[in-house]
């Protein structure tokens, strides 16, 4: 995201378990919002994810509980 | 009217009549010699290759005397058993170990095997219990993947419109394994960012940068709440 010049971004994966923070990009914080969990092939049921930097997250929060 | 039967008319008939039965036998030898060709030239001869081959398969001869106990023909069998190592060859020179999934090919060659064994008896023989019992499994298998029609095959499409009702379809959007996310940016009609190639793209390109890097040990902390 960075070398690609965006502040956020949203990330397509299919399995939940390996997801937190990446520690290569630790700056980032990945944000669950949708998960598509029934599939018959279970490689294609997806979570995703909204990226952002955490200082991102803070201004949500504080708009949210203004 | 007479109907003069000319000399040597038919013997190009017999000649690719003749063609046409040695031709899948002699597409199946080349491409068996063509295998061993990549297997010396590459050195596969590895103790992997004598692993797999003799720890994850350890009855590839046992599967080989179902065949034969129900066909009882050599020629058969061995037919039978030329596509099993074949497709053996296949998984140590590609070294793709593959799911249960990608394998019912050789159930579709021990189906072709039994199927041309049969055109040779009397129409009116019964099929061996064995057989009978082989298929009646299969059918319940069958029966078990139709009952999974009634739930979705694959969430890709779904997770796509998901997006599209978002209004992200517009966004950065990244996606892996990029084999599993490539499907939704083709419901999408447009790249996603693959982490596992650190490129754009649609479909997955099976090329050295990508296999390079998805080789780096990429480390994931512990996952985060469920949405």
């Amino acid at each position: 995201m960075t070398a690609e010049g965006k502040s956020e971004g949203y990330l397509i994966v299919n399995h939940d378990y390996r997801l937190g923070r990446q520690t290569t990009a630790p700056d980032f914080v990945f944000e669950p919002i949708r998960r598509f969990p029934d599939a018959f092939v279970s490689d294609e049921r997806y979570v995703t994810y909204r990226v952002r930097p955490p200082e991102k997250v803070s201004e949500l929060k504080r708009y949210i509980l203004r | 009217m007479s109907i003069t039967r000319v000399a040597g008319a038919d013997r190009g008939a017999g000649f690719v009549a003749t063609i046409r039965l040695v031709l899948p036998d002699l597409l199946f030898v080349l491409l068996a010699v063509y295998n061993a060709i990549r297997l010396f030239r590459h050195a596969m001869w590895r103790d992997e290759l004598q692993a797999s081959c003799c720890s994850r398969r350890p009855c590839s001869l046992c599967r080989l005397s179902p065949c034969f106990i129900i066909v009882r023909d050599a020629l058969r069998t061995a037919e039978f058993a030329l596509t099993y190592f074949g497709v053996l060859l296949f998984v140590q020179l590609w070294q793709f170990p593959g799911g249960p999934r990608h394998y019912g090919i050789l159930f579709v060659a021990f189906v072709g095997t039994v199927w041309m064994w049969r055109s040779t008896l009397p129409p009116r023989r019964a099929a061996p219990s064995l057989w009978v019992a082989l298929l009646v499994i299969n059918a319940v298998g069958g029966l078990t993947t139709l009952g999974w029609e009634f739930r979705p095959f694959s969430q890709s499409r779904n997770a796509a419109t998901w997006i599209e009702t978002m209004h992200l379809e517009d966004k950065f959007l990244m996606g892996s394994p990029d084999w599993a996310a490539s499907s939704v940016a083709g419901y999408l009609q447009r790249p996603i960012y693959y982490l596992d190639c650190e490129c754009f793209g649609t479909h997955v390109v099976w090329n050295e940068q990508r296999a390079q890097i998805s080789s780096k040990k990429t480390n994931w902390s512990a996952a985060p709440s469920k949405p």
